[in-house]
């Protein structure tokens, strides 16, 4: 584990069995934290072990991790409309940027004919 | 860079067949457009980036392999015009602290408690996806978080871009990659939740 996510994860760079303790007495708030990062960086084994151990009684960080993992399952099989931005907001070209681009991409045209 | 680049391969394949650049504004102007601003967040940043992405595609046309489609491939070209405009645009800003994990709403109370109830999310991801009703929520969920967390997010969990790749593109610490990314997923999680999963049930 870096240096940077022992400072994020645990807040004061401790690990071990002082972790360990201390982890277990953490707040969702830092757990929810925590199973955030696990899923873009490794956890040391006692804040995987804490984890485990407060999800079994904590229905809340249960969720959490389920939900996490199951977005980003669900994003990975591609969802193609999240690459559009929503029909309600602004979603097309304004008339005026269009024409502009049409003109320069005619005008380039032109200059290899 | 670890995105594939389509324009990096496959010269020496049969010329290109259907490129049309005489109507890529009218065919994916709208498309590619919706691309950019939901990346970058700003109307006029986004049609230069589509405009620039066109006429760098017409000077690379005959890197064009049909491989992919058009609009595939007119993304990819995207794609780097947009990572390099929040490349320089992060050197532009100045370097960010913590202090913006502070804004946004409260998912937890004073004492680092849940705030609020939650659904159970239940369903297969592959079933959930294929809903083009899910996708549109989803999508209208990504488009309505704050700016740096979206951005940060896309680049993450649907560009796939590696963390470390996605700190240097927005010149952040990984540690302010992780909150953000963070609380993108407590926001996308809450409004999803609200939108979707509730109603459902």
């Amino acid at each position: 584990m870096t240096a940077a996510a022992v400072t994020y994860a645990a807040g004061d760079g401790r690990t071990g069995m002082f972790e360990f303790f201390k982890l277990l007495n953490a707040r969702c708030e830092d757990h929810a934290r925590l199973i955030s990062l696990s899923m873009d960086h490794s956890l040391t084994r006692s804040q995987r072990l804490a984890i485990k151990i407060h999800v079994l009684y904590c229905k809340a960080c249960r969720r959490f991790k389920h939900d996490a993992h199951m977005m980003r399952e669900t994003i990975k099989m591609g969802c193609g409309q999240c690459n559009e931005f929503p029909k309600a907001k602004e979603t097309s070209l304004s008339p005026e940027a269009a024409d502009a681009i049409a003109a320069s991409l005619k005008a380039r045209m032109s200059d290899d004919q | 860079m670890k995105m594939k680049r389509p324009l990096a391969h496959g010269k020496d394949k049969a010329p290109p067949s259907a490129l049309d650049p005489a109507q890529w504004v009218q065919l994916h102007g709208d498309a590619l457009f919706g691309f950019a601003i939901l990346r970058v967040r700003d109307r006029e940043v986004a049609e230069d980036l589509v405009q620039e992405c066109l006429m760098g595609a017409y000077e690379a046309r005959h890197r064009f392999t049909g491989e992919a489609a058009e609009r595939t491939w007119l993304t990819g070209i995207l794609k780097h015009k947009i990572i390099d405009h929040l490349r320089k645009q992060s050197r532009r800003q100045s370097t960010e602290t913590l202090s913006d994990q502070a804004l946004g709403e409260a998912h937890f109370d004073g004492r680092g408690h849940w705030v609020g109830r939650s659904s159970t999310w239940n369903g297969d991801p592959k079933a959930l996806i294929e809903n083009s009703e899910f996708q549109a929520t989803l999508a209208g969920c990504i488009a309505a978080l704050p700016d740096k967390l979206a951005t940060t997010f896309i680049l993450r969990e649907i560009d796939g871009v590696e963390s470390e790749e996605v700190c240097t593109i927005l010149g952040i610490t990984s540690t302010n990659m992780w909150a953000r990314i963070h609380r993108a997923r407590l926001s996308l999680r809450r409004c999803l939740e609200t939108k979707w999963f509730r109603e459902s049930e």
